[in-house]
């Protein structure tokens, strides 16, 4: 089994690449994933702004709550999703949220990405009903953003997430779970 | 929680990086990068990048700096693609003021990881339009070199 390269498990990595030939060697760079947080949003109102010139958009107002290893909490109001349908389809979310940990400290989570599939399983996901996450491709990048000294780590990290669905109160949201990038 | 899959996309060589220090402005201490050119080589798709490409980085004063780059490729079939990236590096900030140099800089020393987004028109590369991948990078003596993975 290859060690995950990360910062703990470079050194290790390293020394593995560094007996390989040297052509070898070019392709070393690779990427792994930590988990940093899973978070379920909910959605409490929706305004639908309509076609502009970028495809059609809403606004949804969120709520969630979020977990992982290393912090936990909940979305505070006023945490919204720009949602943009564009001309192909293709969902682009655009998502200001704020995050409160649980001991209190605030955490901006701002994320763009893509939700494609068929239009007919985005037209079943519009109309609030179940879809399987084989169906789909879903994935984000939030950034982080904090004043807070016990997550400064945030400020420095890239992330990736994955989108699931589930129904919640007769809508169909998403499930992220996000990692890090090692 | 289940890891992501990835898989190769391209590794992306930049050449004719030139860097301009803007110094401190209120985002933090900026430094341009231009990039002149360079080559994408992936299973799937391989080309040149076009010159005009950009790299607006932004140092934190703590040892972090953040990427934020635009480059425009030319696949050798002919069509063009747009790439917006944006990244962390991270290390302790002589690791960076070294790299920054262009002085030789081991890749252990040093965190940098971007997300990136493409845009093309809906022909043969079309697929672009609607994935999301992620870039791990080093520096070497000719330029930064990037490997590009699909998030699967």
């Amino acid at each position: 089994m290859i060690p995950r390269p990360g910062r703990d498990g470079r050194a290790a990595l390293l020394n593995i690449v560094g007996a390989l030939p040297a052509a070898l060697k070019e392709s070393s760079m690779t990427v792994g994933f930590e988990p940093l947080l899973t978070i379920q949003i909910g959605i409490d109102y929706t305004d639908k702004i309509g076609e502009t010139p970028y495809g059609w958009r809403r606004n949804d107002a969120i709520n969630g709550e979020f977990d992982g290893p290393k912090l936990r909490g909940r979305v505070l109001p006023g945490s919204d999703d720009w949602l943009l349908v564009r001309r192909d389809g293709t969902f682009n979310p655009h998502c200001r949220v704020l995050l409160e940990t649980d001991d209190s400290e605030l955490i901006i989570m701002t994320y763009t990405g893509v939700r494609h599939a068929t239009q007919d399983v985005l037209d079943r996901q519009e109309r609030g009903e179940p879809t399987d996450s084989t169906e789909f491709y879903h994935r984000i990048t939030p950034l982080f953003e904090t004043a807070s000294e016990k997550y400064d780590w945030l400020n420095r990290i890239v992330t990736v997430g994955r989108g699931q669905r589930v129904m919640k109160d007769g809508h169909s949201v998403p499930i992220y779970n996000i990692f890090q990038v090692l | 929680m289940s890891d992501l899959d990835t898989k190769l996309l391209m590794k992306l060589t930049l050449e004719d990086v030139a860097l301009r220090e803007m110094g401190s402005t209120p985002r933090g201490e900026r430094r341009f990068a231009t990039i002149g050119g360079g080559r994408f080589e992936g299973p799937d798709i391989q080309g040149a990048v076009m010159p005009g490409g950009s790299d607006w980085m932004t140092g934190r004063g703590n040892g972090s700096v953040v990427m934020n780059g635009r480059l425009s490729l030319r696949t050798d079939d002919g069509h063009v693609i747009g790439m917006r990236y944006r990244g962390a590096m991270d290390g302790a900030a002589g690791v960076l003021a070294r790299h920054a140099r262009g002085e030789p800089v081991d890749e252990s020393e040093y965190y940098l990881r971007f997300v990136t987004y493409f845009e093309t028109t809906l022909y043969k590369y079309g697929w672009l339009n609607h994935l999301v991948a992620v870039g791990v990078g080093r520096r070497e003596a000719a330029g930064p070199v990037y490997d590009v993975y699909r998030v699967l």
